[in-house]
């Protein structure tokens, strides 16, 4: 949410108008007069509420993390569950008197967050060790309407972090296992969750284009880029190590994959427009596929000295290229003339 | 918003962790069977802020190492000494009609090659105190046993018979 502005914020910029002709002095007082005088309690008294929230919470955690042992198990499960209760009942009677959408979302994260911690507290009070596929998926049901009930975008990335831990807990501990077994043709643990992950990021960026359904674009947006950068960091990193693949051979097309995926992004963000996190990321990945495979391909045959100068000088180079191409196409297009 | 689903759902979740923490309490209350065991290695005893377990049950006895087990297998224990050892290891759940073994815990199990998990392999303790586990001494293990097969560990007992740590 945008953060609103104040009158003397606003002001050098209202002078700076009228000064140059494009609003009227009148004009300028009555676009002056819709903005607040001051931003609530002021930045300064923000940062000292802030500083004084902080330490108070942090006051109370050592004190609970210090005396943690002699906390009987009741108490710690029932604290739990208060917090988990009045966080929640926080969010929902906030959002429905409206008010900013910044607590809500806060209170709903760290709702989302709570059935975690309390599955882990019930495993240690009773030293249960089961699978983490179990943990994660508990964790999952407990949640998994959160995010549509409530339509906040950090319960859903929250929600998003469990289907992931699902997934490669489950790959781990049960599909790894399964492979491994009856001597099947290939098993490979770090290939399988490298490869799950990136299949994750696809799908979690293709589905949350459902939430446009509802008529949520920021749900949609903040999974798609969530689904974008598992995807990128998955791909590159399997470039690695592309097993069941010679590896020697295979990997320049593994990061041509993800040069081409970075490629389309930029194109995407460019035609969409209002994707400027798109656009860094694809050009993160670009200049990152670039330097890697150049160091890759030269790293063996010059010595580390000349690696040095020329990666160097190839990063100044794509650093330069890349901020041109990033800032000529962020450029806003002149309005055609009427 | 749907004030009145949201409110159920937190009931909901309130309510199944409450019963997660009410089942693995009751668990507790059920017959007490003491297990030899010792920290895996005492070099490594802490991953986190629990102690990994090992116990002389999880080792397959030598003789049903080469018979085709499943992966879930039922563990019957014996009285061996202060503690308890394998009686025998079936693919399914016995019934024992002997008045004397009757009573004999049965446990459920996972079988990973000669390994038997129980998922009793961790115990959570204090901040450091891992550390400080009785060096290469034998631990002993009380577990309370469900009607199902279920163990849940109650506490760690070291060589003189006092809870650790």
């Amino acid at each position: 949410m945008a953060k609103r502005l104040t009158q003397s914020q606003l002001k050098p910029e209202i002078d700076g108008w009228v000064a140059d002709g494009v609003i009227q002095p009148a004009q300028g007082a009555s676009i002056l007069a819709r903005y607040p005088a001051a931003d609530g309690h002021g930045r300064l008294m923000g940062i000292f509420i802030g500083i004084g929230v902080v330490l108070i919470l942090g006051g109370i955690a050592l004190v609970i993390a210090s005396n943690w042992r002699d906390i009987p198990p009741v108490v710690k499960m029932g604290g739990l569950l208060l917090l988990l209760a009045t966080t929640t009942a926080a969010g929902i009677e906030v959002k429905a008197h409206g008010l900013g959408r910044a607590w809500w979302e806060g209170a709903f994260s760290v709702a989302s967050v709570l059935p975690l911690l309390g599955l882990a507290l019930i495993s240690q009070i009773f030293h249960v060790s089961g699978k983490a596929s179990g943990l994660f998926l508990a964790w999952l049901l407990l949640v998994l309407l959160v995010p549509w009930l409530t339509r906040s975008v950090g319960a859903f990335l929250v929600f998003l972090v469990a289907v992931f831990c699902l997934q490669q807990a489950w790959l781990h501990e049960y599909v790894r296992l399964w492979l491994a077994s009856d001597t099947r043709w290939w098993s490979d643990e770090f290939t399988l969750q490298i490869l799950g992950a990136a299949g994750f990021g696809l799908a979690c960026s293709g589905l949350s284009w459902l939430w446009l359904r509802l008529g949520e674009t920021a749900q949609a947006t903040a999974g798609e880029y969530l689904g974008v950068l598992i995807f990128f960091i998955a791909a590159y990193t399997y470039g690695f190590e592309t097993k069941p693949f010679d590896t020697k051979t295979a990997w320049p097309f593994v990061w041509l994959i993800v040069f081409v995926f970075a490629l389309l992004l930029i194109y995407r963000a460019v035609r969409i427009g209002d994707r400027a996190h798109q656009l860094n990321l694809g050009f993160v990945m670009v200049g990152l596929v670039l330097m890697s495979t150049y160091i890759r391909l030269v790293g063996t045959m010059l010595n580390t000295g000349l690696i040095f100068l020329s990666g160097g000088a190839l990063m100044l180079a794509c650093a330069f290229v890349l901020a041109r191409w990033r800032r000529r196409l962020l450029k806003p297009t002149p309005a055609p003339a009427p | 918003m749907n004030r009145k689903a949201l409110y159920a759902l937190l009931l909901a979740q309130l309510l199944a962790l409450t019963g997660l923490y009410a089942y693995h309490a009751v668990g507790l209350g059920y017959p007490v069977y003491r297990l030899r065991t010792v920290p895996v290695d005492p070099r490594d005893l802490l991953r986190g802020d629990y102690v990994i377990l090992r116990y002389e049950i999880s080792r397959l006895p030598e003789a049903l190492k080469q018979e085709p087990l499943p992966a879930a297998v039922w563990v019957r224990l014996k009285p061996d000494g202060q503690a308890w050892g394998i009686e025998s290891v079936k693919s399914y759940r016995q019934s024992e009609f002997d008045d004397e073994r009757r009573n004999w815990p049965v446990l459920r199990a996972r079988r990973e090659g000669s390994e038997l998990i129980y998922d009793l392999e961790r115990f959570y303790v204090p901040e450091g105190a891992g550390r400080n586990a009785p060096p290469g001494g034998k631990l002993m293990v009380e577990i309370a046993v469900r009607p199902n097969g279920g163990a849940q560990i109650k506490r760690l007992l070291d060589e003189n018979g006092n809870p650790w740590p």
